[in-house]
């Protein structure tokens, strides 16, 4: 990981066990990417109940993109698709959020429909929706064809 | 009666709140519940990565006090109406004011509710392994009775400072618990709540063949307890099965 990615993880405040399980993971999407991501999100939402609950890490190259499921270790998924010039429909949801700084109500979900009409959907809650926001100006717009 | 101390007055109630409030203060700052409280969402973690399933129902447990007048009715029944060597002491003694916060364990008490019943376990083992290297002594059993009641109970003895009448301290040896239960436990018990408390109050006898009186309350509260539990090891079934 990059160290934008490791200041990343640190900013989320996870327990050791999340920390060392999307550091794994992370791991295992750069062997199959080829290259070392250049940005990796964890998606997240408020459970009512149970708090914050992280359900993949996404690893971005400039040509593609990764998801891995955080849960059900030891069964990993690990999906990859392209994304260069690839996404056909961007839509993001947001609440408590001006799309500028993000607070703790705030949330936002990006959907992103890819060329085969595959989704792949983002989460954020809190300060994290600045980081996604972030990625879809700095990965997903520009491959908007 | 308990040497001419008068436990229904309003000093001796007056002293319970003020004792109990002290030792749930105590407990709450004390470094075995702030080690619970650190491994709680480190546990969540690991069973969400382990699983991918959510553990608990409730991310902090608030520490509560057991109200007065439940208090003394507990004492009450363990004094009289349960004691079948009435006129001489309960097994274990009478349960006066020196010795009942030791023999009565949940004056001060909370509830971790877990979304399945292999959480139970889990939760319990945490609640051992946080006393390590304090003054806290837990012992846990895991209960199911005949009446459908199931969870398992978490007894933590300490010692504590607490306030005297004389407004001195004295140092007294009390019991903590803390309840592990399932969600779908922790709904039924709220349903039954005022069953139980019914039964709890009354002095008849306990009927004697519910498992026949189908139109009785015990009837649906036993069963209804019984059911549930079955039921919850039909869900851990299905989840650890998965679809096929």
């Amino acid at each position: 990981m990059n160290n934008r990615s490791v200041a990343y993880l640190d900013s989320l405040g996870l327990t050791e066990t999340l920390r060392f399980r999307l550091e794994v993971l992370a791991a295992r999407c750069e062997l199959i990417l080829g290259t070392e991501p250049s940005a990796v999100f964890a998606s997240e939402y408020i459970s009512q109940e149970a708090g914050r609950v992280y359900e993949s890490l996404f690893a971005f190259t400039a040509d593609f993109v990764s998801e891995a499921q955080v849960a059900e270790e030891p069964s990993d998924q690990i999906d990859i698709v392209p994304l260069r010039s690839s996404v056909r429909h961007w839509i993001l949801n947001s609440t408590h959020f001006d799309l500028r700084t993000a607070g703790d109500e705030s949330r936002l979900s990006m959907d992103v429909w890819l060329a085969d009409n595959r989704v792949a959907t983002l989460r954020a809650s809190g300060r994290n929706c600045d980081r996604l926001l972030e990625l879809g100006l700095e990965l997903i717009r520009p491959n908007i064809a | 009666m308990w040497d001419g101390f008068n436990v229904r007055s309003a000093q001796a109630e007056d002293q319970y709140r003020r004792v109990v409030a002290s030792i749930l203060r105590q407990f709450e700052s004390g470094r075995y519940w702030k080690n619970v409280l650190t491994m709680l969402p480190e546990l969540e973690s690991e069973y969400y990565v382990d699983t991918g399933f959510l553990l608990t129902s409730s991310v902090v447990p608030d520490m509560i006090d057991k109200p007065w007048a439940s208090f003394w009715q507990k004492t009450f029944r363990r004094n009289v109406t349960e004691n079948n060597r009435w006129p001489r002491p309960p097994v274990g003694g009478w349960l006066t004011p020196e010795h009942w916060l030791i023999q009565i364990g949940d004056a001060v008490r909370t509830r971790i509710v877990v979304r399945y019943l292999d959480g139970v376990e889990g939760v319990v083992d945490l609640l051992q392994s946080a006393a390590k290297g304090t003054r806290w002594r837990p012992t846990s059993t895991l209960q199911a009775t005949r009446e459908g009641y199931y969870a398992a109970h978490v007894s933590i003895v300490g010692r504590y400072e607490v306030p005297k009448a004389t407004f001195d301290t004295d140092s007294v040896r009390a019991r903590v618990e803390v309840q592990v239960t399932t969600q779908v436990k922790d709904v039924i018990q709220e349903l039954l709540h005022k069953y139980y408390d019914e039964r709890r109050r009354s002095t008849d006898p306990a009927p004697d063949a519910p498992e026949w009186d189908y139109l009785s309350d015990a009837f649906r509260t036993t069963y209804l307890g019984h059911l549930a539990h079955h039921m919850e090891g039909l869900i851990m079934d299905l989840r650890q099965e998965g679809p096929k």
